[in-house]
């Protein structure tokens, strides 16, 4: 029934009737004596009262009809009276009264945002937005936040929250989308700490810092002479330096050139000037040609030095307590010390002058993973999954195969259960690496199974941080798949992978995105 | 009877609805405003209001005030060898405050409606009523401030109809309303409040500068000082707002005395950064009402701490017009508390008015949301009731598990208006057991928000499946006190020798005499022979000899300290 009907008022009734209605109404139903036909009463009154505002919306929309309606309101009418509504007058009145170029407005924001004055934008903000009505900032906020996405990825943590902040975004109320104002916070801190941490790299690749770079790698682990020569590679100043080694060792100088990627998120055309960007792009294309090996040996070792590089930063405040953890976390330090230098050697060299090291980490993690009285408390979960994981890799690159197939089930069985998230990506890459192991021994179902495992695990698992992980499993299903002859499920598989993870800006899922396209082609369908 | 109590950060006021209108009850010191401050002497009894404050600064170790800020909170005070919680104190308050509504009418109120900050949380509602409790009184209705504020307006002043904004900064809170009156009905349209901004803030800005200008550490100054100091201090804000250019203070800090003087501009400066939050309320009141100032009829100040110009210029500011202040600012909030205790008993006298309130906050549970890729992620708020609901309002919302395996669902209760639940104030949680999964076995839980006319939350779960109901008891939330522990607390309290009222009034100016004697280097020999004689007096019990004297050390009393 219309509220109007309800209330026992005509369907032309004005707001003054409605309020003189609900008020006869109250009298009989007044909220402390009875609760429930108080509400019933007042969502009726607030129903009544939309349809009286609204109706009233639509008339002033028509210029003619405002204009009677203004007359008929008789002006004089002071708002105490009640006559139509103080609300309505205002709301006729805001376009006179207030005007905004919404896309200058935008264009300056951006500006001021890529300028990187962090402190300066609240300040800009409060100036700029003074004598906005409120119904205006909470009207464009969702504007203002997707430009702000669209516009300015570049976009750090504090500006945010200060965009945020201004337009009252953070409200629950307010319109916009939690879940995407979430996203875009998410997105900024972790640029803010890449774009510090490129910050470092880009700092330590001038030439002038190659001793500083020597002396980071070796903080990483390696020893003095594969440290030297990397540290030589990366800050090279000449292109003419840089083709030498190209031609000598192509495929040391692509890893360590995919390290320094890796690190710098794709902007090696920053590492050196004096390298035309073509010549870059063109060691990249001979690197892709390599692509298969690229992805299995060599992603291990970048994905490992990442790690190393993180837990050097992270161990140095974690939550570690007592003696025996403090020991736990050391002798996995010292193995991982052993494992990069190690696996440098190794990649390096590619004979088995890295067996020493490689054995001296295995050792290391055996110390920890062996240990009897070993009591796993959540602060060092992370440091005995990484000993799992690392002790498989070690293995793995001594050309132990089936030992290391092995050691990647063990991590499962004895991490799968740990709440630490850097634990569970662990696991998680554990499953995909075994994957890979067992799809190049040629065991196609051992393969496809442990990637289903990751898969089935781990995917709902809210934190993005899993995403490179699942996308491989993906496509490395997508491959068993393929080679079984399975070409329409393989193809599925690839269009999942593209279709969940193609909006992600990680540079390893964009890899992992990217072959699944070219998988998909070569299946000779239109990836979607 | 049913009276109408406003128990302030700062000052405590009762009255009750007579045949004659709206009454506030003098204390026993002749005043309407009654310090919210507590003192225990050395023998153990209980001194309220002016002596307690006064006591303040000679007794810093037995004596506390702003207690009404730990509200809800399960913090303890130690004055002389007993520990007292927030809500004890309130009700000592409280009982004296009975007490000079029984010495006024000669009936012992029994029921009270008693006013709270807007913005006061479960928790610290709880605290006010179980604080009546304790001091006897039945509280079967709170009022929120500025809503009393705009029924003591709207009623007495106006008479009519119309739209307005109340203001309200006080000691310790500051809370916005949008009050709109027509046909017999008082409506709350909007209401929104900052629980940690009030006069004492502004306070705090002035002590600091002034520690900071003179070069004190403020560690280094001892309790007494600093309250002494601190009583100065306010003084000195109290003559910025009369008067425009500088005023200056003589401080003792640190054993010395040291000249201090600010201007108002200084002062507005300092306090910028409490400005800027006086500004988020009131934009969010408009707001949510849906109005624009112009659409406003009047603003009204109430509260001490709106008598600073700076507070008036921002306020003129933000809504580009004029604030009124009809009603004494002191005195507003009571005044509608006994409107509505005077409404409450339906009074004959009182034309009927009915008052409707809103929920100033939003109430929810935290569920998980899927993105676009299918990733979950959890924490964020729905919310059941949204802030401006009209109270009582009950709401339901289905929620589904997430996982296949999941055999239980928790439900996390928040208050507050973050779109991430754990940003806003917990108020309890809830677990509830859900049927395993199956073909046509429905795994909703219906979740069902209720909110009272005092702001008392009940949150009941439904399992769809099983028809098996579950209730939150908020209750149980870390300030609450349990059945048990109020009623330990209700026995230890009636032992407490608490001064009778005639003898108040003595203590109160020994106290205030004390206190001066501490403050001024002058005029000691002649207070201390006043004390003396004072003393003397009292020891006689000759009620007449006490009386004489009383009065003419009270105008000694009064004439040092307006010397000074």
């Amino acid at each position: 029934m219309n509220p109007l009907v309800a209330l026992g008022l005509p369907l032309d009734a004005d707001e003054r009737a409605v309020k003189r209605a609900y008020a006869q109404r109250l009298k009989s139903t007044r909220p402390d004596d009875d609760p429930r036909a108080f509400q019933d009463l007042r969502e009726l009154y607030e129903a009544a009262l939309a349809c009286v505002r609204s109706r009233h919306v639509i008339e002033s929309a028509n210029p003619g009809e405002q204009a009677s309606a203004r007359a008929e309101g008789g002006g004089a009418a002071p708002a105490a009276e009640g006559e139509a509504g103080p609300g309505e007058g205002a709301r006729d009145d805001e376009p006179e009264s207030f005007s905004l170029d919404l896309n200058a407005f935008l264009l300056a924001l951006g500006e001021r945002i890529r300028s990187g004055d962090a402190q300066a934008l609240p300040a800009w903000l409060a100036r700029e937005t003074a004598d906005w009505p409120w119904a205006v900032r909470s009207a464009v906020a969702w504007h203002v936040l997707r430009y702000v996405h669209d516009e300015t990825p570049e976009i750090g943590p504090k500006p945010l929250e200060a965009v945020i902040a201004a337009f009252g975004a953070d409200d629950v109320l307010s319109g916009c989308d939690p879940l995407a104002v979430e996203m875009l916070r998410r997105r900024a801190v972790e640029l803010g700490d890449l774009s510090r941490r490129r910050a470092t790299v880009s700092a330590l690749l001038e030439p002038g810092n190659r001793k500083d770079l020597a002396d980071h790698m070796r903080g990483l682990g390696g020893s003095r002479s594969v440290t030297r020569f990397a540290a030589h590679v990366l800050t090279a100043p000449r292109a003419r330096t840089w083709a030498r080694f190209a031609s000598r060792a192509p495929f040391v100088t692509g890893r360590v050139m995919g390290f320094v990627r890796r690190l710098d998120e794709g902007r090696v055309q920053a590492l050196s000037p004096a390298i035309a960007p073509d010549v870059v792009e063109a060691w990249f294309e001979a690197e892709a040609r390599n692509a298969r090996s690229f992805l299995s040996s060599g992603f291990v070792f970048l994905g490992l030095l990442a790690l190393v590089y993180l837990f050097a930063h992270s161990w140095a405040d974690g939550p570690v307590q007592n003696a025996r953890e403090v020991a736990v976390v050391r002798v996995v330090e010292e193995a991982n010390r052993r494992l990069a230098a190690g696996s440098l050697i190794s990649l390096i060299f590619k004979d088995d002058r890295a067996a020493g090291d490689l054995d001296a980490a295995i050792r290391g993690y055996d110390r920890v993973i062996r240990d009897p009285e070993l009591i796993v408390t959540p602060a060092i979960e992370h440091a005995v999954a990484l000993a799992y994981y690392n002790k498989a890799l070690a293995l793995d690159l001594a050309q132990r195969k089936e030992a290391a197939a092995s050691a990647y089930g063990d991590l499962v069985r004895a991490a799968g259960t740990f709440q630490n998230m850097i634990a569970k990506q662990l696991v998680v890459r554990g499953l995909v690496d075994r994957g890979r192991l067992a799809f190049a021994a040629g065991a196609f179902d051992e393969s496809y199974s442990s990637y289903a495992q990751a898969i089935e695990r781990f995917d709902r698992e809210a934190d993005v941080g899993l995403a490179p992980e699942i996308a491989s499993a993906l496509l490395g299903q997508a491959n068993v798949l393929a080679r079984k002859g399975q070409i329409a499920e393989a193809g599925g598989r690839c269009d999942e992978t593209i279709r969940r993870f193609g909006h992600m800006t990680q540079p390893s899922v964009q890899e992992t995105v990217a072959a699944a396209r070219k998988l998909k082609q070569s299946l000779g369908g239109d990836p979607v | 009877m049913i009276v109408g109590i406003d128990l302030g950060t700062t000052h405590s006021l009762i009255g009750a609805y007579l045949d004659d209108g709206p009454q506030l009850f003098p204390n026993a010191s002749g005043g309407l405003l009654t310090p919210s401050a507590v003192s225990v002497d050395e023998d153990g009894g209980v001194l309220v209001g002016e002596g307690a404050r006064d006591r303040l600064l000679t007794q810093p170790d037995r004596s506390v005030a702003h207690f009404k800020r730990w509200m809800g909170a399960a913090r303890e005070t130690a004055l002389g060898n007993r520990r007292f919680r927030p809500e004890e104190l309130s009700s000592l308050v409280l009982r004296s405050l009975v007490a000079d509504a029984e010495a006024a009418t000669g009936v012992r109120p029994t029921e009270a409606v008693i006013s709270v900050p807007a913005y006061f949380s479960d928790a610290q509602r709880t605290a006010t009523r179980t604080a009546g409790e304790m001091a006897g009184l039945r509280v079967d209705r709170l009022i929120n401030e500025p809503t009393a504020a705009a029924l003591a307006y709207g009623l007495h002043e106006r008479r009519g109809e119309g739209r307005f904004l109340v203001f309200d900064l006080g000691g310790g809170t500051l809370d916005v309303s949008i009050v709109e009156m027509f046909d017999d009905v008082v409506e709350v349209h909007a209401t929104a409040g900052d629980n940690f901004l009030g006069g004492e803030d502004f306070l705090d800005v002035l002590v600091a500068a002034a520690l900071d200008d003179l070069k004190i550490a403020p560690e280094a100054v001892e309790r007494a000082e600093m309250a002494s100091l601190r009583r100065r201090i306010e003084r000195l804000k109290t003559s910025l707002s009369q008067a425009a250019g500088a005023a200056s203070v003589e401080l003792v800090a640190v054993g010395r005395a040291h000249a201090w003087s600010i201007d108002e501009a200084r002062f507005a400066l300092l306090a910028e950064p409490l400005m800027q939050r006086l500004r988020i309320p009131l934009e969010r009141t408009l707001r949510d009402a849906n109005l624009g100032p112009s659409d406003l009829d009047e603003v009204i100040l109430v509260g001490g701490a709106t008598r600073m110009p700076m507070v008036v210029r921002a306020v003129s500011r933000l809504l580009g017009r004029l604030p009124l202040r009809h009603v004494d600012p002191d005195h507003a909030i009571a005044r509608g508390a006994v409107v509505a205790s005077g409404l409450k008993a339906r009074s004959g006298t009182l034309k009927e008015v009915i008052l409707t309130d809103v929920c100033p906050y939003t109430l929810g549970t935290d569920v998980v949301r899927q993105d676009g890729s299918g990733g979950y992620h959890p924490g964020f708020l729905l919310p059941i009731i949204t802030r401006g609901s009209t109270v009582p309002v009950s709401r339901e919302q289905e929620v589904s598990p997430v996982e296949e395996r999941q055999t239980k669902v928790e439900f996390n209760v928040f208050q507050g208006e973050n779109p991430i639940a754990e940003k806003n104030v917990k108020l309890g949680s809830l677990l509830v057991p859900i049927p395993a999964a199956g073909p046509n076995v429905d795994r909703g839980v219906l979740l069902r928000f209720t909110y009272d006319v005092n702001g008392i939350l009940q949150v009941e779960a439904k399992v769809k499946a099983t028809g098996a109901t579950h209730e939150l008891i908020l209750r149980q939330s870390a300030g609450a006190l349990s059945e048990r522990e109020l009623r330990d607390r209700l026995a230890a309290l009636a032992e407490l020798k608490v001064h009778p009222r005639e003898k108040q009034e003595n203590l109160a100016l020994m106290a205030r005499a004390e206190r001066l004697y501490e403050e001024q280097l002058v005029d000691r020999d002649r207070l201390q022979a006043m004390m003396l004689a004072f003393r003397g007096a009292l020891e006689s019990q000759d009620e007449r000899r006490i009386r004489h004297e009383r009065s003419a050390f009270a105008d000694a009393l009064a004439d040092i300290e307006r010397v000074r």
